[in-house]
């Protein structure tokens, strides 16, 4: 297979009805291909990451793709591209959640830890929930466990961090099948 | 013996409402022959519906016990004209499909159920599924109601931060 022209293009605007329909016009109307995107809307603001795909064209084009959105819809557009695909990793996928009273420092240190370990992030939510007194924070992640760590203690570890932080935890394994 | 081709998403074949079985002629016979070649040449397949490999009748065949981790099974299970009479709680698994290559996506599903079906010589019977193997009998006869997993898709997110907003 050869290697497709990819380019990230990401966006941050104040939420109203439209900008997906407006992003993805300009997608279709110039021939790109939506190879893959996550979209939400984070305290208000519309967050979008498009992986799109065409041949013959740089990053520098397709940014003046999107002066036109950038001025109409006042958007900020930024195109990257993409030199080479990412190796998709292996492995058992569990879903670890953290939450607890808001403290500084729990993405930090259970990230550190994964990386530590060689373990891949695939997935990761925040929020702040609660009341604004007494706020909850909650994280979820979705990891990659190689094979090679499962019964490694990785999952002793992580309790023992979040004791150590005053939040909870929990962890478990999606199971996949293909019926 | 035949292993058959399992159609693949967009072959409108998959959306098609299967019909029901009226009588286990040879060709009810070897649909049956037919679907069980075919989901055992698959190493890891514990199901199939006749709407995958294109005929349009109501026969699922599923065998929960080639999943090593699902301990409690009622084998390798023939059901024509299945129905689904009861469901009871919730449990969600990560659902690929044969006939959907290289996607994978969360699901809800009914924890237990009751189901409804005739055996090879069409006597009536019901059995009770759990977990696993509720799910797998679950997502087979929905290929006889034309419905794929990606119908029932929940969006990530949305399930780990369901919010309700009282304001
Ligand atoms: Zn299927």
């Amino acid at each position: 297979m050869t290697q497709k022209n990819l380019f990230a293009v990401t966006l941050i605007a104040a939420d109203r009805p439209g900008i997906v329909a407006a992003v993805s016009k300009i997608f279709y109307e110039n021939s790109f291909n939506i190879e893959d995107s996550s979209s939400t809307l984070l305290q208000g603001f519309f967050s979008a990451i498009f992986i799109v795909s065409k041949e013959g064209v740089t990053a520098d084009d397709v940014k003046k793709i999107f002066s036109g959105l950038e001025k109409t819809m006042n958007i900020d557009f930024n195109v990257q591209a993409m030199s080479e695909a990412g190796v998709k990793p292996i492995g058992e996928h569990f879903i670890i959640s953290v939450y607890g009273s808001d403290k500084p420092g729990i993405v930090n240190r259970v990230a550190e830890y994964l990386a530590n370990r060689e373990i891949n992030i695939v997935d990761l939510q925040t929020k702040v929930a609660g009341s604004e007194k007494s706020p909850i924070y909650l994280m979820v992640l979705e990891v990659i466990i190689d094979p090679k760590m499962l019964g490694t203690g990785w999952e002793d570890d992580l309790k023992k961090i979040s004791r150590e932080m005053g939040t909870d935890v929990n962890i478990r394994q999606i199971e996949t099948y293909e019926f | 013996m035949a292993i058959r081709e399992v159609l693949k998403y967009p072959d409108p074949r998959l959306k098609e409402i299967a019909e029901d079985v009226v009588e286990v002629n040879d060709y009810i016979k070897q649909v049956i022959t037919d679907l069980t070649d075919t989901m055992e040449s698959s190493g890891h397949s514990t199901g199939i519906a006749a709407t995958q490999i294109g005929e349009n009748v109501r026969i699922v065949v599923a065998d929960a016990s080639k999943n090593a981790k699902c301990e409690v099974n009622h084998g390798r299970l023939v059901l024509i004209n299945p129905e689904i009479i009861q469901w009871e709680g919730m449990i969600q698994f990560r659902e690929g499909c044969m006939s959907v290559p290289d996607y994978t996506g969360n699901v809800n599903r009914a924890k237990k159920i009751l189901l409804r079906y005739q055996d090879e010589s069409l006597e009536q019977k019901v059995i009770e599924a759990e977990d696993f193997e509720a799910v797998l009998l679950q997502h087979e006869t929905d290929h006889l109601e034309g419905t794929l997993f990606l119908d029932r898709v929940i969006s990530k997110r949305t399930d780990l931060f369901r919010r309700k907003k009282f304001k």
